[in-house]
């Protein structure tokens, strides 16, 4: 039996119905934005194969492409720590927090810091952390969940957005769509300007160059980087590119296929601190974080889930996500990538049935800007599952083994199959099955019928008057 | 570096990348070969259209003065070109950047400190038609003042070193620390680009930019690709215009023959 | 030329009047038919299931079914099977000890083919002499789009036939949510998708929907009888054996 829990949330999420038409605009609207998009580049494919192929040269040398940024980061008067997890990662921040009296940091969208509950570990240590992007700041106000990666409070209404801020902000209700926004922008504002540090992640971080590229709308991320004197960025260790030319193609493929733009408002190159004269108070650090992707790096088979860039693509074109949404998926990371890389960052026992929650269509593949073989790597994490016990069932084991059996003995498999034919012929009324009342097939006809077995097989017929 | 660089190997997490790529000590790759794409040779005046076009259609406004005149002869058609000259295209850039200033009911306007504004004698035309004007100084020490300052300013003024054609995007890598604030944090950003300056695609822009800026320590260490005025779309999908970056976005080009 | 039948286990015992209209149909086109009733399955349900010793177990049987088959072609009626066996058994034999069953692999593999490819490709025919006055719409398939690139084909085939009103629906290329073993698993969800494809096939007005794998129409036709919907589902095959 599939994970109750997925099965569960997935169940609350198909019976949400203001969820299920966010989901469905949403979805709707990056599938058509991103078409759109795509036809003012003349050789998709081609910049598609491009960003695969860089990306497949920089993780297979990532060891050289690491050890090239920091020294350009160094070289440019900023700090590099290396954070094997995730509380490698908060203590070096916080740590440096209370070196310089930050009382409050403006953060920018950032999975990475999601991933390993930062906020959650300066809030513990008496740093106050401010999400800035307006759907983080919705979930952070809601002490909720991301619901999409590009969107993240996309599953909630304008009404219990306005019903949210006058609650939590107390400065009246704002009714219209703009009103919210003016309201976050004042508030923020305030957070921006008086923000000791501020916390960002990367969309790319360049080797030859030592540079840290951010795509953002809402000029939330500028304001982090440039406003206060202290600068983070926290950066997995695999969003490493080697050239700044590398850009060029990224650039392209990045805004189009996460939200069908040809250009967000905003991207920012930042090579260290904004001034690196000793006596500047500016600091720029970046910290590259490990936190399980060297695992993933040292599997030749799953390495390719390295490549990801984070878009959102995948999500907007998978039937399945476009159903139950990124809360279902259970932690950070939602839609066909989620499923993927949760099982090898947590564990297999944590999310090793989310890679089963799909129904393989491979549509996630096709939108994947970088071409991840997606359905593959699925296949591989249910393999792989089933190997380790961790997804085994005794029943679905027996079953698949007697399969395996009679496949090889075909006058076993005829009789066999004759045998469950008839059996099905006594569920039927009306040349239909409406219902089985035990399991696996249970989970059919609770919603769908069968169609009752004919009389005779292909074989049977072939034998008595098909064949010449 | 490795051998004495305390920080390469914290928390053996190279070595871990090391491992996972089954070695004990980093191999230099062979680079991949560049990527080639084909350029295309257009004019500046379809440059300009499409930076427009394009500009337009992200909500930014574009405003195109040029120092060329039209002539037009008695029967309606084009008879040739006429220069005008210098002055009375800075006076006409200055009546336009006044123009927008009095549009969002400015009062104090943020210059930044660039060659093009200085030319086109920004800060005394502003200054003569009564708006209160802020050159935010480069020092380190003065920079919560700046910020301060600069967030209750109605317009910044920047100038902007290239733009790109296919995305109606402006490119700022001022050598000048404070342009970028000065861009961001005023709620009407308006930038002036010479046309001669606008490349057709994005690749053309990260090649002259990864040449001449970035790499060099004495140069900005930030560079910005802005296109159209700050947005969202994160409640329900509603465009919203001027979240937090500036609400709007006004880009003067500016065309002329001399340097 | 000589076919021999992949006939898919699915078609085999639970929807044969599809193998009887390949028969049918290839027939008429002058296509010698044969039929190896040794093979059983390909082992498709237990490698997504993730039971790939099992998987290999099956596919080990399925090589040594085809390999000495003479025939020209090995033509199954399903786009989900062809491509297991075109691009997922590489991965079973994958092993450094596996070189004899990779060569053995090689003597099937680049004979198989979809039924519509087969035809289209293959016989260069598009027409067939097959006569159905009804209002229908074409399904892709996920395995046969995305895996065997295969999409022009099958409508090419529908278009030919006689008196046919083909109408395309909207987002043809989505899945019907079947996936195999998730079809019961999150029976949920894939019957939340399901119903996204029924509301689309609902919109084109169509009385039949046609597609090239009998798990897809098993799936919406699951729904459309549940539903007690009169659209009917039918595959590629018996639409072509129509006359």
């Amino acid at each position: 039996m599939a994970n109750p829990d997925l099965t569960q949330r997935s169940h609350d999420a198909l019976e949400n119905t203001v969820l299920q038409g966010a989901l469905k605009a949403a979805t709707t609207t990056f599938i058509e934005r991103r078409r759109d998009a795509i036809t003012s580049i003349a050789d998709w494919e081609g910049l598609r194969q491009r960003a695969r192929q860089v990306k497949e040269h920089t993780i297979n040398n990532l060891d050289f492409y690491l050890e090239q940024v920091v020294q350009k980061v160094e070289g440019h008067g900023g700090k590099v720590f290396w954070a094997r997890t995730g509380d490698d990662v908060s203590r070096y921040i916080i740590e440096l927090a209370h070196a310089r009296g930050v009382k409050s940091v403006v953060k920018s969208k950032s999975m990475a810091t999601e991933e390993i509950e930062l906020n959650h570990a300066l809030e513990a240590a008496g740093v106050r952390p401010i999400e800035t992007d307006l759907g983080e700041y919705i979930i952070q106000l809601a002490q909720e969940k991301p619901s999409h990666i590009i969107v993240p409070a996309i599953h909630k209404t304008r009404g219990q957005i306005a019903d949210l801020f006058e609650e939590k902000l107390r400065e009246g209700r704002p009714n219209e769509v703009a009103e919210i926004t003016a309201m976050a922008r004042k508030r923020l504002r305030h957070e921006f300007l008086s923000a000791e540090m501020g916390i960002t992640g990367a969309n790319f971080l360049i080797a030859e160059t030592g540079t840290v590229v951010l795509v953002e709308n809402e000029g939330n991320i500028r304001l982090s980087t440039q406003v206060p004197k202290i600068h983070v960025a926290v950066v997995g260790i695999e969003k490493v590119i080697p050239r700044f030319d590398d850009l060029s193609v990224f650039l392209r493929l990045l805004p189009r296929s996460g939200t069908g733009q040809k250009q967000t408002a905003y991207v920012s190159f930042l090579n260290g601190p904004r001034q690196a004269a000793p006596e500047s108070a500016f600091e720029f650090h970046l910290v590259l974080m490990d936190n399980g992707r060297t695992r993933i790096l040292a599997d030749e088979q799953m390495r390719e889930s390295l490549y990801c860039i984070r878009c959102g693509a995948c999500l907007n074109v998978c039937p399945v996500y476009q159903k139950i949404g990124g809360q279902a998926y259970g932690w950070i990371y939602p839609g066909p990538i989620g499923a993927v890389i949760s099982p090898q960052l947590q564990s297999l026992g944590q999310s090793g049935d989310l890679p089963f929650a799909s129904s393989l269509c491979g549509a996630c593949r096709t939108a994947c800007p970088v071409d991840i073989n997606l359905p593959d790597l699925l296949l591989a994490l249910r393999a792989r599952a089933k190997e380790s016990g961790a997804g085994r069932k005794l029943s679905e084991s027996i079953a698949m083994r007697s399969v395996a059996f009679a496949a090889k003995r075909p006058r076993l498999f005829a009789f066999a199959g004759k045998v469950m034919r008839s059996f099905a012929r006594l569920l039927s009324r009306d040349e239909k099955i409406k219902s089985v009342p035990f399991p696996p097939l249970s989970g059919w006809t609770r919603y769908r019928d069968l169609p009752a077995p004919q009389s005779s097989s292909f074989r049977a017929r072939w034998k008595k008057h098909l064949d010449e | 570096m490795s051998k004495a660089n305390p920080t390469v190997n914290q928390n053996g997490v190279l070595d871990n990348v090391r491992r996972a790529l089954g070695r004990s000590s980093t191999v230099p790759p062979i680079p991949l070969d560049p990527f080639i794409e084909p350029s295309a040779k257009t004019d500046i005046g379809e440059l300009v259209e499409r930076f427009t076009e394009e500009a337009t259609a992200v909500r930014a406004r574009v405003y195109y003065m040029s120092d060329k005149l039209q002539l037009v002869a008695g029967d309606g058609e084009q008879s040739g070109t006429e220069r005008i000259d210098k002055l009375k295209l800075v006076g006409q850039v200055g009546a336009r950047v006044a123009e927008i200033c009095r549009s969002v009911g400015a009062t104090e306007v943020a210059l930044s400190d660039s060659a093009l504004i200085a030319e086109m004698n920004l800060q005394e035309q502003l200054g003569t038609q009564g708006f209160s004007i802020f050159i935010p100084d480069a020092v380190s020490s003065a920079h919560e003042q700046t910020a301060a300052r600069l967030a209750k300013c109605d317009v910044g003024l920047t100038a902007a070193d290239y733009a790109i054609a296919e995305t109606g995007t402006i490119v700022l890598s001022s050598d000048e620390p404070n342009a970028l604030l000065v861009s961001l944090l005023p709620a009407v950003h308006i930038a002036l680009v010479r046309s001669s300056q606008i490349a057709a695609s994005l690749d053309e822009v990260i090649s002259k930019i990864g040449k001449e800026r970035i790499g060099r320590l004495d140069s900005s260490p930030s560079v910005t690709l802005i296109t159209g005025p700050s947005r969202t779309s994160d409640v329900e999908l509603v465009l919203s215009i001027g979240v937090h970056g500036p609400k709007e976005l006004h880009v003067i080009v500016i065309d002329w023959w001399h340097s | 030329m000589r076919v021999s039948l992949f006939i898919t286990c699915l078609v085999d015992q639970m929807f044969p009047d599809v193998g009887d209209a390949m028969v049918t149909t290839l027939r008429r086109l002058g296509v010698e038919v044969g039929f190896n009733d040794a093979q059983t399955c390909c082992g498709q349900v237990a490698f997504n299931t993730g039971y790939r010793p099992e998987t290999r177990a099956m596919a080990e049987h399925f090589v040594s079914v085809f390999e000495n088959d003479k025939a020209d072609f090995i033509v199954a009626p399903s786009g989900s099977c062809t491509a297991m066996v075109r691009n997922f058994y590489g991965e079973l034999f994958h092993g450094a000890d596996d070189q004899q069953w990779r060569e053995r692999l090689g003597q099937v593999r680049p004979r198989l083919r979809e039924f519509s490819e087969f035809i289209v490709n293959e016989l260069g025919i598009e027409e067939v002499g097959a006569r159905f006055p009804s209002r229908v719409t074409y399904h892709d398939a996920c395995h046969l789009l995305r895996e065997l690139g295969i999409s022009d084909q099958p409508r090419r085939l529908i278009r030919a036939v006689r008196d046919v009103d083909f109408v395309e629906m909207e987002a043809p290329d989505t899945c019907c949510g079947f996936g195999g073993t998730f079809s019961v698993k999150y029976g949920e969800i894939s019957n939340a998708i399901l119903q996204e494809k029924l509301t689309r096939i609902e919109k084109s007005g169509v009385e039949y929907v046609v597609a090239n794998d009998s798990s897809c129409l098993m799936q919406i036709a699951g729904g459309l009888s549940r539903a007690g919907s009169p659209v009917k589902t039918m595959h590629l095959a018996e639409l072509l054996a129509r006359v």
